[in-house]
């Protein structure tokens, strides 16, 4: 009996804000949309190939569902669709981050050779300094 | 309509009751440890600090999820598991970002660090070259300090130069005086013993020590001298030059010329012939040749003319004792020729005499024997080539009379051969010419017409006499009879007998009459005592004409 209760609350719930969730799911495929352009920007579709599919895969389908009428997968698969999006962003940002350093490293061993080299002339010229002092 | 809404509703329901009661709790349990891996994971990248709000989030739906996995909302526990997934995801990649990001300030910082270094050593680089700039400043101005100093010195120096000047000045024709004085010395080395050359030296010397005292107008004045008289002495110098060259060249001459006279002379065996002079002339000549290696050429040019001089003397004394010598040889030698001719002469002479040869040439062996003596009487006088020529011509004389004799006895050897053949006839050779004796009956007795028997005899006498090469023999018929009865009719019939043959002769012989002469000798000539027949004979000479 217990067994059929809660759901049946729920449905009630739902049934009574069926219009609500219907409003929350568009607002979260919104999100999503947001989200998956945001992520694409910062060059997810390089980066981040298998994550940025499935928050376009998803929300496609929470389009379907919401077509079809089911508001609650609708939001369900919209949430799943922003939650990707956001991981694509995410992880295209820690690549970018990664490379970032990865470049910093190199310009920072140059800099450490120019350094060196300059080291290298100033010893040149102290020696001469102490030739001249002589 | 209401009606319907709920009976959809319901049967939404019960599908949906039906449905969730199928979910697999294997698949929930997957899901949740798929949770709880991702946090982990999320929380070993420190993402509990560096994304607190996603960690603490994905933490909460995990919480959900087990919440509704106790109230067996498997569902909803299965969302809520799978968005706890995500979530600590996106917290694993925001705590990657944030270590990614620390790590490139880390970076950035030592970057800082080292640029700032670099800088530092640059500036420290930038203050030593100053440092050695300034250095290099202090050490030019130090210079320019000294140049300063030297030029003082040198405006003070300006007068030593001036006076420096003068002196290189002056020192010009003092120089060229120098450079003639040199030049004069390598074309005429002993231009250092004469008066001029003294003279420019101490002229030199004078303006070098007036140009040593700074007394420049003396040393100006001093110098040009000097100059002048190095011209003169240069000139000098060339005129000596040319002088000795000239001599030179005559004592060359005169040697040359010496030689020649001495090599004449010794042409002429002057060594023998003057030998006293011409040994003291050679010596000489060798001291002018001395003296003319050792530079001394008007010595060796009047030695060598006095050679030459002496040896004219010695030319001449040689050619006439040599052309003596010459002509006392050939004298000799012509005397021995002469000599040698007249003797040869003579020899042939005398040994012809033994021959025939007076006999049958007499005209030419006298003439060769005048000849010869003509050649010894010259001889004699000493006329040596006449007495050659005159030889000669007795030789040629002598030689003619041998081939004339030669001649005749071919002739007469012909001819004995020729009347050999004469039948009946006996052949009695003489010094010129036959005799042919015909004894016999040639006529009956007391008849002047000829045998006929002997008629053949006669023809061929006759065919022989008509011969050329007999032309000129004669032919003398001789009529002999014997001693029987009167002696005057012998002698006439012998005669008439000579006459019948003489007559057959040119008759039947036909041999001209002019050659034939005819003599009756009776019985004056008889050529046996004790035979009569053979004084009865005809004999016939042939004998050449003179």
């Amino acid at each position: 009996m217990k067994k059929l209760i809660l759901p049946l609350i729920l449905v009630t719930i739902l049934g009574c804000s069926s219009k609500q969730v219907e409003q929350l799911a568009i607002e979260t495929m919104d999100n999503a949309k947001v989200s998956i352009t945001a992520a694409e920007n910062v060059g997810a579709r390089d980066v981040a190939v298998t994550e940025i599919n499935s928050a376009t895969e998803m929300l496609a389908n929470a389009e379907s569902a919401l077509q079809a009428g089911d508001v609650e997968r609708a939001y369900r698969l919209a949430l799943r669709a922003y939650l990707h999006a956001r991981i694509a962003t995410e992880k295209s940002l820690a690549v970018r981050q990664e490379a970032q350093g990865k470049e910093a490293q190199a310009e920072l061993e140059l800099q450490q050779q120019a350094t060196e080299e300059v080291l290298n002339n100033l010893e040149k010229l102290r020696a001469e300094l102490a030739a001249r002092n002589k | 309509m209401r009606i319907y809404g709920w009976l959809l509703l319901i049967g939404c329901l019960i599908s949906y009751g039906c449905t969730s009661l199928e979910i697999d709790s294997v698949l929930l349990e997957t899901q949740l440890q798929n949770g709880q891996k991702a946090i982990s994971n999320a929380a070993e990248l420190d993402a509990e600090q560096l994304a607190t709000d996603e960690y603490s989030r994905a933490v909460k739906l995990l919480k959900f999820a087990e919440q509704a996995q106790e109230r067996e909302d498997i569902a909803q526990s299965m969302e809520f598991a799978y968005q706890a997934e995500l979530v600590a995801q996106i917290a694993l990649y925001k705590a990657k970002q944030q270590q990614a990001r620390a790590q490139l300030i880390a970076i950035q910082e030592q970057m800082y660090q080292e640029v700032i270094t670099q800088k530092e050593y640059e500036i420290e680089m930038e203050k030593i070259r100053n440092e050695i700039k300034t250095m290099e400043i202090a050490q030019k101005l130090k210079e320019i300090e000294a140049g300063k100093q030297q030029a003082g010195s040198l405006t003070t120096d300006l007068t030593e130069t001036k006076d420096a000047l003068r002196r290189a000045e002056i020192r010009v024709p003092i120089s060229g005086a120098e450079i003639f004085v040199t030049i004069a010395k390598l074309t005429y080395p002993e231009i250092i013993e004469t008066a001029e050359y003294e003279r420019v030296q101490s002229a030199i010397a004078l303006a070098t020590s007036h140009l040593e005292r700074k007394e420049f107008t003396e040393a100006e004045k001093v110098s040009a001298e000097a100059q002048t008289q190095a011209n003169k002495l240069y000139e000098l110098a060339i005129q000596k030059q040319k002088d000795r060259a000239a001599a030179e060249k005559s004592a060359l001459i005169a040697i040359e010329r010496a030689q020649l006279k001495v090599d004449r002379a010794e042409s002429l065996n002057a060594a023998t012939h003057a030998t006293k002079q011409f040994q003291q002339s050679r010596s000489q000549l060798d001291n002018a040749k001395k003296a003319f290696k050792e530079g001394r050429y008007g010595e060796a040019r009047q030695t060598a003319e006095d050679v030459e001089q002496i040896m004219d003397k010695v030319i001449t004394i040689s050619e006439v004792a040599e052309y003596r010598q010459r002509a006392q040889q050939e004298l000799t030698a012509k005397i021995k020729k002469a000599e040698g001719a007249v003797a040869s002469a003579k020899a042939a002479v005398t040994e012809q005499a033994q021959t025939k040869v007076p006999q049958s040439a007499p005209e030419l062996y006298e003439l060769a024997t005048s000849a010869l003596a003509t050649a010894e009487a010259a001889f004699a006088k000493k006329e040596y080539a006449a007495a050659i020529d005159a030889a000669q011509q007795s030789h040629d004389y002598l030689r003619r009379a041998i081939e004339k004799t030669k001649q005749q006895d071919s002739a007469q050897t012909a001819l004995v051969e020729a009347v050999q053949q004469i039948p009946k006839a006996v052949v009695i050779e003489r010094e010129e010419g036959v005799l042919i004796r015909i004894s016999g009956n040639l006529f009956a007795t007391t008849s002047t017409r000829l045998n006929e028997t002997f008629f053949p005899t006669f023809m061929k006498l006759a065919s022989i006499l008509l011969q050329d090469e007999f032309k000129d023999y004669a032919v003398k018929i001789e009529g002999h009879s014997d001693s029987l009865g009167d002696a005057r009719t012998n002698q006439a019939l012998s005669k008439k007998r000579a006459d019948s043959i003489k007559t057959f002769l040119i008759n039947s012989g036909k041999v001209p009459a002019k050659r034939l002469t005819s003599v009756g000798l009776g019985e004056s000539q008889p050529i046996d005592k004790n035979s009569q027949e053979k004084n009865r004979r005809i004999d016939i000479v042939i004998s050449k004409v003179p």
